[in-house]
């Protein structure tokens, strides 16, 4: 604990946007620290810069003049007197060149070493520390060319996965399974993680078939402890991003368990880790596990984490990043229950989820008895195309996997967001799929996923919806009262009770 | 007033009666209910009374593409007057609809053109890949049908709306 009552940090620049940009303010709120937040000009009404103590305008809506502009954003630091900036997840919480140049700048970056990130930013360097710290990974080649892509590709073995060794959110992967499709998926692989990391360099894996994707969080101080915080399950995903994660994975076992969190712990203290991270893992059929990637980062998907374990990891890294000791120990540390979040996306399920973009003219959010809502939603918010299409996080927690799934499916029935496409009602449809109530499933699961069959008496009410809204707004149309604008008059004539109440007054 | 509701394949015939009273009786496929609807929120947000049956509903979009949210469920539809089907049916021949064009939904890149003029293509099938976001997006077949015509070259840039591929 600190000895005084002094706040960590005078007051911390939250460069980023969206949820996570909320939730970083609250914590931060929460441990007396006043809060700056950045926005782009689209961003304007959005929640992070109305819960912030001071908010400052970044301009253009490109990611590359705004959230990621480094300049603009040590310069706003400096001009309100920020002692720390955190960067979120995304934008600027993996680049190596931002945290030196906060260092340089004397402000705190909350976040690991420009070393660290430089040195696990590289999946091709991470690897190589990995392996050299005793944590298995998954046998693969390095130093693709196009002339030798083939013989590296007979080397590994098909099938085969590309990947962009800077990549990250499933930007530069490409899964090959025979021979016949490998320049192609290469090409692509490398033109993807051109255009989007400005580095065409790939690596070839061999594929683990079915596997499951489990990831344990890890924290270390500047006092030299390393801890871990369990694993998360992160298997269903779609095009390599994660959609449902759970905490503990229905997959793992006591013994399972103790090895990868040792192999995560020696990870931490093989790279002097400082903050919260994540090693993610690859678990075979037959539980082997593979190390994957480090990310040097808070994640997403950190809240399930929060629910099991009852550990802020916010609070922590802000800590942390002030110079304290972690505030428990391994033994200190345990799963309580289980965590299942969802990740509310705009986007099209049925159109391959490409994103959807619009306003958000109406909203019913979801609450209940063990129901966490990490969130940038808002009626009168514009969805653009700019930025991720992750809108809000609803995490449920219960006594075991049975009651927090439940809840989850309970509150996204409950939640609705209109006039924008979601995924609401397909994470709904995974939450009642009988692979993923069984709880054995892997990362092929929304690939096997059955097309649903709605009850009758649903597509009868919806139905009957859809004919009342719009036959109620024909008319309104057709017949207009005189002098009333389309925004203070109620289309909706049919209800009769109003009706009398109207014509009386 | 008669109403005709398809939802996929299936077709939900639907007629409202507005009664005396205030009273709102709607009769799915003949069945009877007693129906209110009145509004939760804006523009979008209904809560409706089937009987004693209740529902927290939203309706997005125009009569021909109506998206409906209920119960966690999302129900995609379209909603005609019997008037307007009937004449629609008499002038195209039996449910016949004019060719169809898939548009951008988003502004990005062509990366590539899958199909050319006089392709068969089934409902789902991806047509054009579109850079957006810095992802690689399947732009997919609304229905089933020929390729009648490619809007756009491989390189070219979009913006939302823009027509992409014509099927007849």
């Amino acid at each position: 604990m600190a000895a005084s009552n002094r706040p960590l940090f005078r007051k911390i620049l939250v460069a980023n946007r969206g949820e996570i940009a909320v939730r970083v303010i609250r914590a931060a709120h929460e441990l007396g620290i006043a809060t700056v937040a950045v926005f782009s000009e689209v961003d304007r009404k959005s929640l992070h810069v109305r819960y912030a103590d001071e908010a400052i305008d970044l301009g253009p809506p490109e990611p590359s003049r705004s959230y990621l502009d480094q300049g603009k954003i040590l310069e706003a630091a400096k001009a309100v007197g920020a002692d720390a900036i955190h960067p979120g997840y995304g934008f600027l919480s993996e680049n190596e060149d931002f945290a030196a140049a906060c260092r340089a700048a004397s402000v705190v970056f909350i976040g690991p070493s420009p070393e660290v990130i430089a040195g696990m930013g590289d999946k091709i360097r991470a690897r190589a520390t990995m392996k050299a710290a005793g944590v298995p990974i998954v046998p693969g080649q390095d130093g693709i060319q196009r002339e030798t892509l083939l013989a590296s590709a007979k080397a590994v073995g098909y099938p085969l996965m590309l990947k962009a060794s800077a990549g990250g959110g499933g930007k530069g992967i490409r899964a090959v399974r025979e021979e016949s499709e490998l320049v192609s998926a290469f090409e692509r692989a490398q033109g993807e993680a051109m255009t989007a990391f400005g580095d065409g360099t790939v690596y070839l894996e061999r594929l683990i078939e079915r596997p499951h994707h489990i990831e344990i969080q890890i924290f270390g101080d500047r006092h030299g402890n390393y801890v871990h915080l369990f694993e998360r399950e992160c298997s269903v995903q779609r095009r390599h991003q994660k959609i449902i994660e759970e905490s503990p994975s229905p997959f793992m076992t006591e013994a399972l368990r103790a090895s990868m969190g040792k192999a995560a712990v020696d990870a931490a203290r093989a790279m002097k880790y400082e903050g919260a991270g994540t090693v993610e893992f690859l678990v075979d059929d037959r539980r082997n596990f593979y190390f994957l990637e480090v990310n040097t980062r808070l994640q997403v998907e950190h809240p399930v984490t929060e629910m099991v374990t009852g550990i802020d990891l916010v609070r922590e890294q802000i800590r942390v990043a002030a110079g304290l000791p972690l505030s428990f120990r391994q033994s200190d540390l345990a799963q309580k229950g289980h965590a299942i979040e969802a990740r509310i996306c705009a986007e099209d399920p049925d159109q391959g989820f490409v994103p959807s973009i619009g306003f958000i003219r109406d909203l019913a959010l979801p609450g209940g008895p063990g129901i966490r809502l990490d969130s940038a939603l808002a009626t009168g918010l514009e969805v653009s195309l700019y930025y991720d299409s992750l809108l809000a996080k609803l995490i449920a927690w219960g006594r075991d996997r049975e009651e927090a799934m439940v809840r989850l499916r309970q509150a996204l029935a409950e939640f609705k967001i209109a006039d924008l496409k979601s995924n609401i009602a397909y994470l709904g449809r995974v939450l009642r799929n009988s692979e993923f109530v069984s709880g054995v499933y892997d990362t092929g699961l929304l690939t096997r996923m059955p097309t649903p069959n709605p009850d009758e008496s649903l597509l009868h009410a919806a139905a009957v919806a859809a004919v009342l809204a719009h036959h109620g707004h024909d008319r309104a149309t057709l017949a207009p009262s005189a002098g009333q604008s389309a925004a203070t008059s109620d289309p909706w004539k049919l209800d009769g009770r109003r009706r009398g109440l109207r014509g009386g007054a | 007033m008669k109403y005709v509701v398809s939802i996929g394949e299936r077709l939900v015939n639907i007629e409202v009666r507005d009664q005396m009273e205030g009273r709102l009786v709607v009769l799915v496929d003949g069945q009877a209910y007693d129906a209110s609807m009145v509004r939760a929120g804006g523009q979008s947000l209904w809560s409706l009374l089937l009987d004693r049956a209740a529902y927290e509903v939203s309706v997005v979009g125009p009569p021909e593409q109506t998206s409906v949210n209920l119960r966690g469920r999302e129900i995609a539809l379209a909603v005609e007057s019997e008037q307007t089907r009937n004449a629609r049916l008499l002038e195209g021949g039996a449910g016949k609809r004019g060719p169809a064009t898939i548009k951008s939904v988003m502004p990005g890149r062509v990366v590539k053109v899958l199909v050319q003029p006089g392709d068969q293509v089934v409902s789902g099938q991806p047509l054009i890949i579109l850079e957006a976001m810095k992802m690689e997006n399947e732009i997919r077949s609304s229905s089933a049908g020929t390729v009648a015509s490619v809007f756009v070259k491989d390189g070219q840039t979009v913006v939302n709306g823009d027509p992409l591929v014509a099927l007849k």
